[in-house]
C-alpha cells in the first residue's frame, strides 16, 4: 500500500463522502469474515451484516447527495445510521456517528482539530449510549482511537496521517479485546463490533490512499468465490425491482480480464451489480430483466461457469405466501378487541420483534397491536420498530424487543420517538409473553414498564438450537451442528438431540416454585414430536404442568418458558 | 331474631348457614337447571355430580330467577314472624333477574314494607351486605340507619378472584367486558372484579402462585380490611389455604368464612376458581 505524497489539511464533504462509500465497501468486503467472530456457537444477529446494514442506510442519505459542507454531509450520514441501525453494533455505531456529526455541524471543512474534536465526540457519545459500558469493545477502540486522533493533532495537520495512526491504533486496541474481556478470550476471538469499526477506518484511508473501494489485488479462491453470498446482507429480506426480476450469479474464467471495465459492462446491464475477482477469475452478481444478457456478455471475456440464476418474483410470492411476515398488522390474524380511550384512540399499544407465524399469533393474540419480523439472526433497523411504533394510534406505546441484541435498537426509537413510548427490555420470547400479559390498559406507562419488567423478570428462558461451529464454552464443549441448550442465554449443555438438550436443560434449571412449562415449537418440529417431549418430560416433573404451543420460529426447535 | 325489621336475600349470596341461622336471614333458592331439569339451590344439589355436568355436558348448566309468587311467599313468613319493615339484597341486578321479580313480588304484599336494594354484587358479596344489615336490625337501628349502613358497605365491597379459564363466563353470555386482552393460544387464568354489578377483567396470567400472588398483592394495596370471606368453585382446599397465607398479615378478626360457592355462581364462573369478598374499610371503587 503505498502512502499518498500531498498532505491533507482540510477534508471536504465530497471527499468526505467517497470515503463513506470506501469504507463501506471495505466494510461489505470483510462482513462474511466479521461475522465469523461470534462469541456464542447460535444462530445469532451476525455483527459484520448488522454493521453494513447501518453503514449502507448511512450512505443511501448521501448517495445522491452533491455537497461541499462537510457538517451538512456528516450529519445526513448520522441521520441514515441512526435510521438504519441494526443490532447492538449498529446502533453503537449510530451513536459513534452522531456524536461525531454533532462536533462538525457547523463546519464547512474538517481540519485536523476538528478530527480530534469529532472522534470525542464519537467516542463520549458511544459510552453514553451503553447503559453499562463493557471494556474489550468497540468502545475500547473508539475511545483508543479518539485518545490517538487528540494526540496526533497536537503533531500534525495532516488527515492522512491521522487517519492512518488512527487506523494502526485501532488495531492495536482491537488486539488487545481479548484480553480485557473474558469472553472472548475464552472463545479465541476478537470483538466482532470493534473489529467493524476498524475495517471502517481503514476503508476511508484506503481512499485516501487512493487505493480502490474493494481490493482486487487479492487472489481469491473459486471455492471462496461460491461461499460468497452478496444476499447475505438481506437475510430474511428479499426486495426487488420489478424491472430486474432475475437473480443472476456467474463466474469467469479467462486471462488478463479487465476487471474495472467488466464492472462497468456488468454495471450497464442492471441492477444490484457486484463484480470482484481479479485478473484471472471474477465473479459476477447482477439483477437483470433477462439473464442470457449479462451471460453472453461474460462469454465475450471467458469461459462462463458456475451460472446460478432465480426468478425473484417467485421468491417474492414464497415471501408474500407468509414466509415471512410483513410488519404490518394483518388483518387474516384474529385480535382481540382493544381498550379504548374517549376519542377512540388505543391507551396502550404494544409493538414486539418477533419471528414465526405462531409466534406472531401468540403475541397478536395477547394484545400486540404491530409485531415486527425480526428475532436472533434478523435484528430489525432502527427505522422498522419506528415506523411500527408510529403505525400504533395510542396515547401510550410499550416495545418489546424480546432479544437482547435488539434491546438498543428499540431503545433508539423509543428515544426518536418520544414521552410517550417506551422499552420493556425483554430478552427472549418468554419474557416478552410474561410481560404482555402483565400488561394493564389502565395504568400509567411508567408503571407499566415497571409491572411488566417483573414479569418477564420473573420467568425462566431455555432454548434449544444448533451450535454453528466447534467451541468450548462454560465448560461445555460442543461440535457444529449440535444440538444445544442455553439458559437464560447461557450455552449450558451440548447434546446429539434437540429432545434431550431440552431434558438437560430442565433438570438445569431451577425449578423451586414453578408450575408451568410451555413449549414453543419451531420450524422443522412436528406437532408430533414436540407432543412427544412434552409426555416425556412431563413423566419425569410430576408436579409441573405442560402446555404445547405451535411458534415455528427459524433456528430454535424449541423455545421454553418455565414460570 | 323475630324483630320488626328483617333481611331478605336470594340463595346466591352463599351466606353459610350458621350465619343464616343466627342473624335470622330469609334466604330465598334460586334454580338450576341441569340437563333439562330444575333443581332448588336450597343445599339439596350434590355438588360433586353438578360440577361433573359443567364440565362434561355439551349443554351447559343454566340459572332461573325464582317467579314473584315465591318471593311473595318468603315475605309473608316474615310478616307472619312479624315483621314490619323488610329490606331485601339480591344479586345484582345487572347479572339477573331476580330483583324484578322480588320487586313485582314486593308490590302485592300486604303488612309489611318491603325495600329492595341494589346489591351491585355476588357471593359472599351481597352476603356481607345482608349480615352487616341483620346485625344492625338485630341491635334495633332503623331502616334509614341500616340503608346508610349498606351504602357504606356496598361502595366498600369487593369480589375478586382467578377463574381457570374465561370458558364459562363466555358461555353464560357475560364478558362482552373481558375478551379483550385474553388470548386463545395460551392457557390463561383471569383475575377478574366484580364491582358495582359488573365483571372487569383485571389482570391475566398463568400459574395459579401468580394469580394468587396478584390478586393478595392488589388487595393489601388497597386498604385494611374490615371482613373477608374465602370463596372457591370446587378446587382443593390446600389451594384457599395457600391464599389465606398470603393474607395472613390482613386478616381482620372475626368469621372468616370459606365458602364453596353456589352453582348458580359457578355455572358462570367454572371450576376451579378461587377468590375473595372482601369489605375494605375505605371505599375502592377506583380499584
Amino acid at each position: 500500500m503505498g502512502s499518498n505524497d500531498d498532505k491533507i489539511y482540510a477534508l471536504e464533504g465530497s471527499v468526505f463522502k467517497d470515503m463513506i462509500w470506501a469504507a463501506l465497501s471495505w466494510l461489505r468486503h470483510h462482513q462474511e469474515q466479521i461475522n465469523a467472530l461470534n462469541v456464542f456457537p447460535v444462530p445469532d444477529g451476525d455483527t459484520g451484516t448488522n454493521m453494513t446494514l447501518t453503514m449502507t442506510s448511512a450512505w443511501n442519505e448521501i448517495a445522491d447527495l452533491n455537497e461541499e459542507n462537510i457538517g451538512k454531509v456528516v450529519g445526513k450520514v448520522a441521520h441514515g445510521a441512526l435510521m438504519g441501525a441494526r443490532g447492538n453494533s449498529g446502533v453503537i455505531l449510530s451513536q459513534i456517528w452522531r456524536g461525531f456529526a454533532r462536533m462538525l455541524d457547523s463546519k464547512g471543512s474538517m481540519h485536523a482539530a476538528d478530527l480530534a474534536d469529532a472522534m470525542r465526540g464519537a467516542s463520549e457519545t458511544a459510552y453514553k449510549g451503553v447503559v453499562k459500558p463493557v471494556e474489550g469493545t468497540i468502545l475500547t477502540v473508539v475511545r483508543e482511537v479518539s485518545e490517538e486522533a487528540t494526540l496526533a493533532a497536537q503533531e500534525t495537520g495532516d488527515l492522512y496521517v491521522m487517519l492512518e495512526r488512527m487506523v494502526e491504533r485501532a488495531k492495536a486496541a482491537e488486539a488487545r479485546t481479548p484480553s480485557l474481556l473474558p469472553v472472548l478470550r475464552q472463545a479465541g476471538v476478537v470483538d466482532s463490533g470493534g473489529q467493524g469499526f476498524l475495517i471502517i477506518l481503514e476503508g476511508m484511508l484506503r481512499h485516501l490512499q487512493g487505493l480502490p473501494a474493494v481490493d482486487e489485488e487479492i487472489i481469491i479462491t473459486p471455492e471462496a468465490l461460491a461461499a460468497f453470498d452478496p444476499h447475505h446482507d438481506h437475510e430474511g429480506e428479499i426486495d426487488f425491482d420489478e424491472d430486474y426480476p432475475y437473480d443472476v450469479q456467474f463466474l469467469i474464467i479467462g486471462t488478463d480480464m479487465d476487471v474495472p471495465e467488466i464492472r462497468r459492462g456488468i454495471e450497464s446491464l442492471g441492477d444490484c451489480p457486484l463484480v470482484v475477482g481479479d485478473p484471472n477469475i471474477i465473479k459476477v452478481h447482477v439483477h437483470v430483466p433477462d439473464p442470457g444478457v449479462p451471460i453472453s456478455y461474460g462469454v465475450k471475456w471467458g469461459s462462463v461457469q458456475d451460472v446460478v440464476v432465480e426468478d425473484m418474483r417467485a421468491q417474492f410470492q414464497d415471501f408474500l405466501a407468509g414466509r415471512q411476515l410483513g410488519m404490518k398488522a394483518q388483518p387474516e390474524i384474529n385480535m382481540p378487541p382493544l381498550v379504548m380511550n374517549e376519542e377512540g384512540r388505543l391507551r396502550v399499544g404494544v409493538v414486539t420483534v418477533v419471528a414465526g407465524k405462531g409466534m406472531e399469533m401468540v403475541f397478536r393474540s395477547l394484545g400486540a397491536m404491530m409485531v415486527v419480523p425480526g428475532g436472533q439472526t434478523m435484528n430489525p433497523s432502527t427505522a422498522q420498530i419506528l415506523e411500527a411504533v408510529k403505525g400504533v394510534n395510542a396515547d401510550m406505546v410499550i416495545i418489546l424487543p424480546n432479544n437482547k441484541n435488539i434491546l438498543m435498537a428499540a431503545q433508539q426509537a423509543a428515544e426518536v420517538s418520544g414521552q410517550h413510548v417506551a422499552v420493556v427490555p425483554t430478552r427472549s420470547i418468554p419474557q416478552g409473553v410474561a410481560a404482555l400479559l402483565s400488561m394493564d390498559p389502565d395504568s400509567s406507562l411508567e408503571e407499566n414498564v415497571a409491572a411488566m419488567s417483573q414479569a418477564a423478570f420473573e420467568v425462566i428462558t431455555a432454548e434449544v438450537t444448533w451450535a454453528t461451529r466447534d467451541v468450548a464454552l462454560n465448560g461445555v464443549a460442543v461440535r457444529e451442528g449440535d444440538a444445544i441448550g442455553l439458559l437464560e442465554g447461557e450455552l449450558v449443555v451440548g447434546s446429539q438431540s434437540f429432545e434431550e438438550a431440552a431434558h438437560w436443560l430442565l433438570a438445569e434449571a431451577d425449578l423451586t416454585d414453578r408450575e408451568l412449562v410451555t413449549l414453543y415449537y419451531g420450524e422443522g418440529v412436528s406437532q408430533e414430536q414436540a407432543d412427544a417431549l412434552a409426555d416425556a418430560l412431563s413423566s419425569n416433573y410430576e408436579d409441573l404442568e405442560f402446555e404445547v404451543v405451535e411458534g415455528l420460529q427459524p433456528h430454535y426447535p424449541y423455545i421454553i418458558s418455565i414460570e | 331474631m323475630n324483630g320488626r325489621v328483617r333481611i331478605i336475600t336470594d340463595s346466591v349470596a352463599d351466606i353459610p348457614r350458621e350465619l343464616v341461622a343466627q342473624f335470622g336471614i330469609k334466604v330465598v333458592p334460586i334454580y338450576v337447571l341441569v340437563g333439562g331439569k330444575s333443581y332448588c339451590d336450597n343445599g339439596s344439589l350434590d355438588r360433586g355430580w353438578f360440577y361433573t355436568q359443567l364440565t362434561q355436558s355439551h349443554v351447559l348448566p343454566s340459572t332461573a330467577a325464582p317467579p314473584p309468587e315465591e318471593f311473595l311467599a318468603a315475605y309473608q313468613e316474615l310478616v307472619t314472624e312479624g315483621a314490619e319493615e323488610i329490606i331485601g339484597l339480591f344479586l345484582s341486578g345487572n347479572l339477573s333477574s331476580i330483583d324484578d321479580n322480588a320487586l313485582l313480588a314486593a308490590r302485592q304484599l300486604e303488612g309489611a314494607r318491603v325495600h329492595i336494594i341494589e346489591s351491585g354484587q355476588v357471593s359472599m358479596g351481597i352476603g356481607w351486605q345482608v349480615i352487616a344489615a341483620a346485625e344492625a336490625a338485630a341491635q334495633g337501628q332503623t331502616v334509614a340507619e341500616i340503608k346508610k349502613l349498606i351504602y357504606s358497605i356496598r361502595s366498600r365491597t369487593l369480589v375478586f378472584g382467578v377463574l381457570d379459564s374465561l370458558e364459562y363466563l363466555r358461555r353464560g353470555g357475560r364478558v362482552n367486558w373481558a375478551t379483550a386482552w385474553l388470548g386463545d393460544l395460551l392457557h390463561i387464568k383471569p383475575l377478574i372484579a366484580f364491582e358495582s354489578g359488573e365483571a372487569r377483567l383485571i389482570g391475566r396470567v398463568r400459574t395459579h402462585r401468580r394469580a394468587l400472588q396478584g390478586l393478595a398483592k392488589r388487595m393489601s394495596e388497597k386498604s385494611s380490611f374490615e371482613r373477608i370471606a374465602f370463596l372457591h368453585s370446587c378446587v382443593d382446599t390446600t389451594v384457599v389455604d395457600q391464599f389465606r397465607d398470603l393474607l395472613r398479615d390482613y386478616l381482620p378478626p372475626g368469621p372468616k368464612p370459606v365458602v364453596q360457592v353456589t352453582p348458580v355462581f359457578a355455572t358462570h364462573t367454572g371450576p376451579g376458581g378461587v377468590g375473595v369478598a372482601v369489605v375494605f374499610s375505605e371505599d375502592v371503587l377506583d380499584f
